[in-house]
């Protein structure tokens, strides 16, 4: 959640900027984009590679294709990574990986056998021959041989970003090592990044788990529908071959973006950066095309059961962050329930909630996307009552017009976001990629200005009218209910489910995501209907056991 | 008055500012209450940064008494060794009164004038951070000096807080919380802490708490470090104007950083069930001394490295402390034999070049990130300072491998072991 606040943050203060800093724009002969602002200081570059396309953007491969592809691209780079030494050593463990999968897949439906399968045995060989090729974790890589520091990669609904900072004179070798990963897209580290995500998902809490269903329910049949799924069976299915078809679509020129902040100036650094990114090879696949308009649908409301924590979501679609309301928006969050002193804070106060927060750009804001209350109820109150208060402070912000310093309070912390965005070179350079990435042009980071010297308190109420009407309100209630995760009712659905998709010949990764979808959809049925769903599918279930059973 | 005048004081010299000035190295002056303050100017924005951090005074409870706040369980006997006060002292300075004000009218103070206010707790003590405009530099002052030098917790503050952090320990569940206290143990490893329970939270008074802020909010415990667009003048009368007034509190202040302990270290071996198993092993890394600065610095940075980055880190801790942290779902016997054979082995040649390497790339890279620049300065400058470049390329292999050695005894290892198998429960010869 932090990191959708760090992003909701940056799109914000890209879309309300009002007087960028002086950038150079250039374009390589391939078409890729590059933005430079030269500040002279210690010698020192923060560089920023953003991609446009993320997890909305995964080609009917599971959003989490993407994440993976990025761990796997701007992870540790030893000189293995660069050579093709361990090309066939990756391509046994796919074929093993595969194998593995099916085992286990027929063992699910047939029954466990006596001993455990060879194929297993012989794909954790695989992967030991891997770590030992590349899980040297002791050694600095090629990229911390040069200076780099500081690395962060992360993906959303929008894009992939890397970046990290880097001594000036260090940029050539850098661009030349970093070109050569961009072309052949190797990836040899991804079984690995493929098992060490895993792992984490084990051991994670997934405290953000309601939300996803409720994006589900939101975006049916959109791409930002299952842009924040991290389901540990579709991963598992993943497939290098996958992410290098992926990577080839993403990675087109057309579609990348690298800014750098810092000791250099333009014309030294875009011959380096033309010789080498100005060789990368353009894909022939349209970006997918996204929704802007909101659709006429009614209230929807879904309960979430898991094993802890309660938590209320209230959501509202609103538009992409280029739409001209969004500095409207903006501010309506912000005096509803960001800072220390939002309206939403009075219900804390009172102790009727425990954490109330409101965030728009939910999961992207390139489309259409959601404006989110998340609260916590207090120890001794209902999410009922919880809702209740919520719904209270909504419908105030409809009839009462904003006093004139509550806005300012909202208009002058926007202020402070823009100030901070120029002063700190690594939020510039997000600030400029974000903006490229979701508004689709940089310079309109900077344009509003203008529109927020005009913007006056009556426009929060107009939109809270417009966009949050309660005939509107999507409504998601995650309760604890401690017998969930021991009832076997919901994992013999899943097995149902998945069974018949691969009975149909659907492949194992796109199984997955329906057989998630089709959960989805069964867990806001009551116990009872479930059981029913079951009983339905059963035969099928059972033939299949009848069949195969000894 | 005092508002006119610092408004006067800052309008001149902020007419007068050279633009597009390089940044400057750190300054620094001392108030007379014997606050330290250091200014790293910046001229090219119109923003300034302030971070002022203290230090915790932990109190140590000498006598039991009834607590009447408490109705039921009220245990007789009082925890013997510091109290779990900082956690619920952290809650208390963000949420507590201020001044003359309430906390939702000095939050909507900070807000109003378009400045972000943030208290957070690192091991050592409360760090407040404050952001805002440079026109607003005179309001961001007084602000920052009324959350740290006025805050007004009361009973009521205290309840609900004691309350909130029950109901986390219960949330939490035991597994958790024995992490947490696990971990606590390892930001001070030469004193024994009490565990953060619901007894131990409820031996805490409101006396006990205001005691411990009032120890903790001193000025010659504190480092107010201020970045951006103001010159040392309009610094120096700011900081004058609103914390001049600072008092000195008149008890004896605790050592800031202690002398290297020579008694024995709080050994403990901790086994909870769990799900899960796991095993985490802490190894204590005693106070910075000045001598070996560079070496430690080098090898907090490497040794993670050498024992698998995933899963060993350096935690922070208070005084200068900082343990080894080891995590595996291996047994304890392996995590030490696995340490034995570093030790060993020692530090290379290579590693040691590698690591000068990576210290160098990440001290440079501070320039480039105002927030974190401001924060090592002033941390620095509060616990020690940091060592330069040249002292780090002077560290040799000899130097290196004996701190290494000195880290890596096992002898004063802490481990906790989640899971009850045997194997994992029994305790290594």
């Amino acid at each position: 959640m932090r990191y959708f606040l760090w992003i909701v943050t940056i799109v914000i203060t890209a879309a309300l900027q009002g007087q960028g800093p002086e950038t150079t724009e250039r374009r390589l002969s391939n078409g890729m984009r590059v933005l430079v602002v030269e500040r002279p200081s210690n010698g020192m570059v923060h560089v920023a590679l953003f991609v446009r396309g993320g997890r909305s953007d995964s080609g009917g491969l599971p959003p989490a294709a993407v994440e993976l592809l990025a761990r796997s691209l701007f992870g540790r780079c030893m000189p293995a990574d660069l050579s093709t030494r361990a090309e066939a050593m990756v391509r046994e463990e796919e074929a093993l990986c595969e194998s593995v999968r099916r085992e286990t897949l027929q063992r699910s439906r047939f029954g466990p056998g006596a001993d455990p399968p060879e194929v297993t045995a012989l794909h954790a060989q695989a992967m030991a021959r891997l770590k030992t090729e590349f899980g040297d974790e002791t050694s600095l890589d090629l990229m911390e041989q040069l200076g780099v520091t500081g690395r962060t990669t992360r993906t959303n609904a929008d894009f992939i970003t890397t970046s990290f900072d880097l001594p000036a004179s260090q940029l050539e070798p850098w661009a030349r090592v970093e070109a050569m990963l961009l072309k052949d897209f190797n990836i040899f580290r991804f079984p690995l990044e493929r098992e060490r995500w895993l792992e984490d998902l084990r051991k994670s809490d997934q405290a953000d788990v309601g939300l996803s269903p409720l994006l589900g329910s939101a975006f049916v049949g959109q791409p930002y529908a299952s842009a924040m799924d991290e389901n540990p069976g579709a991963i598992a299915c993943l497939t290098r071959t996958d992410a290098k078809a992926l990577a080839t679509r993403l990675f087109s020129p057309d579609r990348l973006l690298m800014v750098l902040v810092g000791d250099i100036s333009a014309d030294s650094i875009l011959p380096i950066l033309e010789t080498n990114f100005g060789q990368l090879r353009s894909s022939s696949e349209p970006e997918s095309i996204m929704s802007g308009s909101i659709p006429s649908m009614s209230a929807l409301r879904l309960q979430v059961s898991r094993s802890r924590h309660s938590r209320i979501y209230l959501g509202w679609r609103i538009p992409p962050a280029s739409s001209p309301d969004t500095l409207g928006l903006a501010l309506t969050a912000r005096v509803l329930g960001q800072g220390s002193s939002g309206r939403l804070q009075t219900l804390v106060d009172r102790g009727i909630a425990r954490n109330v927060k409101a965030e728009l750009g939910i999961p992207g804001s390139r489309a259409l996307n959601l404006l989110i209350i998340t609260a916590e109820p207090e120890e001794g109150h209902s999410l009922a009552e919880l809702e209740i208060a919520l719904r209270g402070e909504i419908l105030r912000l409809m009839e009462e017009l904003v006093p004139g310093d509550e806005f300012q309070k909202a208009l002058n912390q926007l202020e402070l976001q823009d100030l901070s965005a120029e002063e700190d070179p690594a939020t510039l350079a997000a600030t400029l990629g974000v903006g490229w990435a979701v508004l689709g042009d940089w310079r309109q980071a900077f344009l509003p200005t203008k529109r927020r010297q005009q913007v006056r308190p009556d426009e929060i109420q107009r939109m809270a009218r417009l966009y949050l009407p309660m005939d509107r309100l999507i409504v998601g209630v995650v309760e604890p209910d401690q017998s969930l995760n021991e009832d076997p009712l919901d994992r013999k659905l899943a097995q149902a489910l998945r069974a018949l998709a691969l009975r149909k010949g659907v492949e194992p990764a796109k199984a997955e995501i329906l057989v998630q979808e089709g959960m989805r959809q069964l867990q806001m049925l009551p116990r009872d209907q479930r059981a029913t769903t079951l009983r339905l599918l059963d035969p099928a279930f059972k033939d299949l056991k009848s069949k195969e059973a000894p | 008055m005092k508002r006119l005048v610092a408004a006067l004081l800052m309008a001149l010299p902020l007419a007068a500012q050279p633009q597009g000035d390089k940044a400057e190295a750190v300054q620094t002056f001392q108030l007379q209450n014997g606050l330290r303050v250091l200014l790293l100017e910046n001229h090219q924005h119109p923003l300034i940064r302030l971070q002022l951090r203290a230090i915790w005074a932990p109190l140590e409870r000498k006598e039991a008494r009834p607590n009447p706040e408490i109705k039921e369980n009220v245990p007789k006997v009082a925890p013997q060794g510091p109290m779990p006060l900082e956690s619920l002292a952290l809650r208390v300075l963000s949420q507590c009164a201020v001044g003359n004000r309430s906390r939702k009218a000095f939050n909507r103070a900070v807000e109003e004038r378009g400045l972000n206010l943030q208290l957070s707790g690192v091991p050592d003590g409360p760090v407040w951070n404050l952001s805002g405009g440079s026109p607003e530099a005179e309001t961001a002052f007084a602000l920052l000096a009324d959350a740290a030098t006025r805050p007004i917790p009361d009973g009521g503050d205290l309840d609900a807080l004691r309350l909130r952090l029950i109901h986390d320990l219960h949330e939490q569940g035991i597994q958790e919380t024995a992490r947490i206290d696990f971990f606590r143990q390892g930001e001070r490893p030469d004193v024994a802490l009490e565990p953060i329970t619901e007894k131990n939270l409820g031996q805490i008074y409101l006396e006990d708490l205001q005691r411990s802020i009032m120890m903790t909010l001193r000025p010659d415990r504190a480092v107010l470090a201020i970045s951006g667009d103001l010159n040392l003048s309009q610094a120096r009368q700011l900081v004058q104007l609103n914390f001049g007034t600072w008092n000195e509190w008149s008890g004896r202040p605790a050592p800031i950083t202690p002398k290297p302990t020579t008694t024995a270290l709080v050994s403990q071996r901790v086994i909870v069930a769990a799900d899960r198993p796991e095993t985490i092993l802490a190894l204590p890394l005693g106070p910075k001394d000045k001598g070996q600065r560079a070496a430690r610095d080098l090898l907090s940075l490497w040794l993670p490295r050498l024992l698998g980055s995933h899963r060993c880190r350096i935690h922070p801790g208070a005084a200068g402390w900082r343990s080894l942290i080891l995590t595996s779902e291996a047994s304890e016997a392996s995590l030490r034999e696995e340490l034995l054979a570093v030790k060993h082995s020692g530090v290379k040649a290579r590693d040691l070049e590698q690591a000068k390497k990576l210290w160098i790339s990440r001290y440079r890279a501070l320039a480039l990130h105002p927030q974190e620049h401001l924060s090592r300065t002033a941390e620095a400058t509060l616990m020690g300072a940091e060592p330069t470049e040249l002292e780090i390329q002077n560290v040799g292999l000899t130097g290196i491998n004996e701190t290494l050695r000195s880290w890596l005894d096992l002898d004063l290892a802490r481990v906790l072991i989640l899971g009850s198998e045997p194997s994992r429960v029994q305790k290594p010869k």
